[in-house]
């Protein structure tokens, strides 16, 4: 993380304020092992049904698994439904 | 619920492709517009739905993502309406449909009795109809004071009446008279006679010389009480006889039937024929209205058909024809004797007679039961008759 990104979050934990809302970073919601919520996405880079991968801005999220689908999809929120075997995030 | 949307909003199934088709959706996305169904079907195609007013940004947002789209199939309740925009019948028709139904509304389509206890609906329902007001009756032209005073005449029992006429319902009110309790003229000159022969057991008289005792044995026809007086003052006088006198009177009644008698075995064979009556226009859901059966019973049920409580004029008529074979029966002879005995002591009660002593004797002949009744009761045996002979008016 870079010296600015540190800062904000210092003083986001300073203010007892999510740093998430300040540094625009996603907010990953995982229910069960079928559904995965995406807030604050800045779009999709690659979608199939074995591998999505999500711009999370300064990270890549990248979910693999099986019959991947593309639920609901919106400027701010993306749900992902499927199998879903793994998550992980690819900085860049 | 987003398909049911897509249904009452339209909705558009279309083909995104490109190098990227990813990009389309973060096109679409970005541009806040709703899509849903979306399916990979190669590395280039995309498939989705989308709402069917955004077509046009959709295009936008995929020519920004160097994308084509294409539309495969459009479905939903604005496509379906579109389908017809030329059909001006569907304009019409609805235009016509109230038209009807407001030009129907002015018909009496049901009239409903209220207030008659002993006068029939039936009956009722016939006066109406011979002055001009049955179901198809239109309702502005029903005159109340005509309507009100022809029933009235046709019918004797009816003192009151009237005819609400709301919508397509009549609603009539009938109010029933009252009879007139018989008049006496106490001032003319009467007897009691004995309308029956029998034992007197009491005699109360209220006017008039009693002819008769308690003991006395009379005959039907005979005077009682009189009401000629004879006064040592004035002469003769006469004045209305009154008076109660009851008596023991006897009855010998017989009734007698064959216990062999013809009754019904129902084959199970039913044929049903349905018709519907819209108004008084009979319209039969049948072809062939030939019967092959010999014997049968007919039975008709009438259906009023009604939404909610709205009773239209349309009945449903079904009529059952049930074969049956008349068969010979037997009955048994303390059945038969039950039954004879109880029409005989309904004949008796309504000779007005009330039974003190009953016997019974029961014979059986050549296939018929014969139950006779020998009842003593007690009962009011006089009457008010005329003076057999009238005094002269000077005598009076």
């Amino acid at each position: 993380m870079s010296r600015k990104g540190n800062v904000i979050k210092k003083a986001a934990d300073l203010l007892d304020i999510p740093a998430e809302i300040i540094t625009g970073m996603p907010i990953i919601e995982i229910g069960g092992m079928e559904k995965v919520r995406i807030e604050n996405h800045k779009g999709l880079l690659e979608y199939g049904s074995d591998k999505i991968e999500i711009n999370g801005g300064k990270a890549v999220i990248c979910i693999t698994g099986s019959g991947l689908k593309i639920k609901a999809m919106n400027a701010d929120v993306l749900v992902i439904s499927g199998d879903i075997f793994k998550l992980e995030f690819c900085y860049t | 619920m987003r398909r049911s949307i897509g249904l009452i909003a339209g909705s558009a199934k279309v083909k995104i492709s490109g190098r990227r088709p990813e990009l389309a959706l973060n096109e679409l996305s970005g541009d806040r517009l709703v899509f849903w169904g979306v399916r990979k079907t190669s590395d280039n195609e995309i498939l989705l739905s989308i709402i069917g007013r955004d077509l046009k940004k959709a295009e936008a947002a995929c020519n920004r993502a160097s994308c084509a789209i294409i539309v495969l199939s459009k479905k939903g309740l604005p496509y379906i309406l579109m389908r017809f925009k030329k059909r001006y019948v569907f304009y019409f028709a609805p235009v016509l449909s109230i038209l009807i139904a407001l030009y129907l509304s002015f018909f009496i389509w049901e009239i409903e009795i209220t207030g008659n206890e002993t006068v029939t609906e039936g009956e009722i329902l016939t006066a109406l109809e011979q002055v001009g007001v049955h179901i198809g009756t239109f309702g502005p032209k029903i005159d109340q004071e005509i309507v009100r005073s022809e029933v009235i005449a046709l019918i004797g029992k009816l003192s009151w009446m009237t005819v609400n006429v709301y919508g397509c319902k009549a609603e009539v009110i009938v109010r029933e008279r009252i009879d007139k309790p018989e008049i006496i003229n106490e001032s003319e000159p009467s007897e009691v006679r004995a309308d029956k022969t029998g034992l007197i057991t009491q005699i109360n008289v209220y006017t008039g010389k009693p002819l008769v005792k308690k003991g006395d044995m009379v005959f039907s026809g005979q005077t009682l009480i009189t009401g000629q007086l004879d006064s040592i003052g004035s002469g003769v006088r006469f004045v209305h006889a009154m008076g109660d006198v009851t008596a023991r009177t006897w009855y010998k009644l017989s009734a007698g039937m064959p216990l062999e008698y013809i009754t019904k075995r129902y084959t199970g064979e039913n044929i049903e024929r349905r018709s519907i009556m819209v108004g008084n226009i009979r319209v039969n859901l049948y072809f062939n209205a030939g019967i092959s059966m010999v014997n049968y019973d007919k039975i008709t049920t009438s259906e009023r058909i009604h939404i909610g409580g709205f009773h239209l004029p349309v009945s449903l008529i079904t009529t059952t024809y049930r074969a049956y074979e008349p068969i010979k029966a037997v009955f048994d002879t303390k059945e038969a004797e039950a039954l004879l005995k109880s029409r005989l002591l309904k004949r008796l009660s309504d000779l007005g007679a009330k039974p003190t002593v009953l016997q019974y004797e029961t014979t059986v002949d050549n296939g018929v039961i014969t139950v006779v009744l020998n009842a003593e009761c007690l009962e009011q045996i006089g009457v008010v008759s005329p003076l057999r002979v009238l005094p002269e008016p000077d005598d009076r």
